[in-house]
């Protein structure tokens, strides 16, 4: 059965086309808000931030460059960034970042061609995250999920500032190459 | 190359650029290295890519039910609503009023407008802050506060009205990464359409839409 690409998708979102709304939201709404509950660690502020990150991708829609990665990818950034703004608002202490990359992943609405890459393309990632010392690790995901700075990661893990520096420098290269060297093996 | 900063001084902060977590002097810095360094500039970006990827390897969960409803009854022009909005009008409020107290304003029973409000949203999207408008009879008011991480230093407010005119409401400082500005305005906050406010150093800004 054919089935509209996500950018397809996305760009009939930004025009207004209800049935590509209702297709966009059925189709992302697992990933959106299970990262939002992941990141914030409540149901209900999850619920919140994952329908402020479709708003935003509807009014934002025509900013997509698809030249700079997939549909899902720019969605998870908005809804990682709509998430990070409310547990900065809301939840002074962050939720452990293992826990995150740590829950298990579901099967979701079927888009057999959409989440075959995805997988994957997580399996990957997941292999080479699992690869990092967990000290990088821990370093890389403060950055990644939760936008914490350097500062902030040396705070939360109790380490100088110019160690926290390091670890997610030297974690977050470790992953491009792993993931560079799985592409062109 | 005009940089101040060398490859070595970037690359070095290239893995917290590119995961949006440089703090402000050195994200503006290094942001100046890539405009005349293309080969930093690609370095970053593949880091960027890999950090955005990263994402995919967070978890999927099932939405309580009604969720896809009630998100799409939202993703229409006339429906729009801000899960959460209310810490936001507390905080326009607390401004409001802290304006009001210092004796900016009197003590009024003119009609008033609604207050209005729009996030500000940098070039890529991203939602960095928030910006209020409220008025009277007796005048008009803006809040704008930056909650995102934001380069230090100076930015002017900018308020676009509806006849097309463009007008500077009034400049305020970042420290911290942060920031927050409340003050009176010379034109009517219902004439606003749209509120800018960008660095004095003219390389970055962030849009506010108050045309709905």
């Amino acid at each position: 059965m054919w089935s509209p690409s996500d950018d397809a998708l996305l760009a009939g979102l930004g025009s207004g086309d209800d049935e590509a709304a209702v297709a966009f939201v059925r189709r992302f709404q697992h990933r959106v808000y299970g990262l939002a509950l992941g990141i914030v660690g409540d149901a209900g502020l999850a619920q919140d931030v994952a329908q402020e990150a479709f708003i935003r991708a509807w009014r934002h829609a025509s900013t997509y460059d698809a030249r700079r990665g997939p549909v899902i990818t720019w969605l998870l950034a908005i809804t990682r960034n709509a998430s990070i703004d409310t547990v900065r608002m809301r939840r002074p202490q962050p939720v452990d970042p293992e826990s995150i990359t740590a829950l298990q992943l579901p099967s979701a609405e079927p888009h057999p061609d959409a989440l075959a890459v995805l997988s994957d393309e997580t399996a990957k990632l997941r292999k080479a995250l699992e690869l990092l010392p967990t000290d990088q690790r821990r370093a890389v995901l403060l950055a990644s999920y939760l936008g914490r700075t350097a500062r902030e990661v040396g705070e939360i893990e109790g380490i100088p500032l110019g160690t926290a520096k390091t670890r997610i420098r030297t974690g977050l290269i470790r992953l491009h190459s792993a993931l560079v060297m799985e592409r062109e093996a | 190359m005009t940089s101040s900063v060398s490859c070595d001084e970037c690359r070095e902060w290239a893995p917290e650029l590119a995961l949006g977590v440089l703090d402000g002097a050195d994200r503006a810095s290094a942001l100046a290295h890539t405009m005349t360094c293309a080969p930093c500039r690609a370095y970053v970006d593949e880091l960027a890519t890999t950090a955005d990827s990263l994402l995919l390897a967070g978890p999927e969960a099932e939405p309580p039910f009604g969720f896809e409803a009630r998100t799409v009854a939202l993703l229409r022009p006339a429906q729009v609503r801000r899960p959460g909005r209310l810490r936001w009008f507390a905080a326009a409020a607390a401004v409001i009023v802290a304006i009001a107290t210092a004796g900016v304003v009197g003590r009024s029973t003119a009609p008033r407008e609604p207050l209005r409000s729009a996030s500000l949203f940098a070039a890529d999207g991203t939602s960095v802050g928030r910006v209020f408008l409220y008025g009277d009879a007796r005048g008009s008011w803006c809040f704008v506060s930056l909650s995102s991480p934001s380069a230090r230093g100076e930015y002017d407010v900018r308020a676009r009205l509806r006849d097309g005119r463009t007008v500077v409401v009034q400049r305020f400082a970042v420290s911290a990464g942060r920031g927050s500005y409340g003050s009176v305005m010379s034109v009517r906050a219902a004439d606003v359409v749209e509120m800018r406010v960008l660095s004095t150093a003219g390389s970055w800004g962030y849009t506010a839409d108050l045309s709905t």
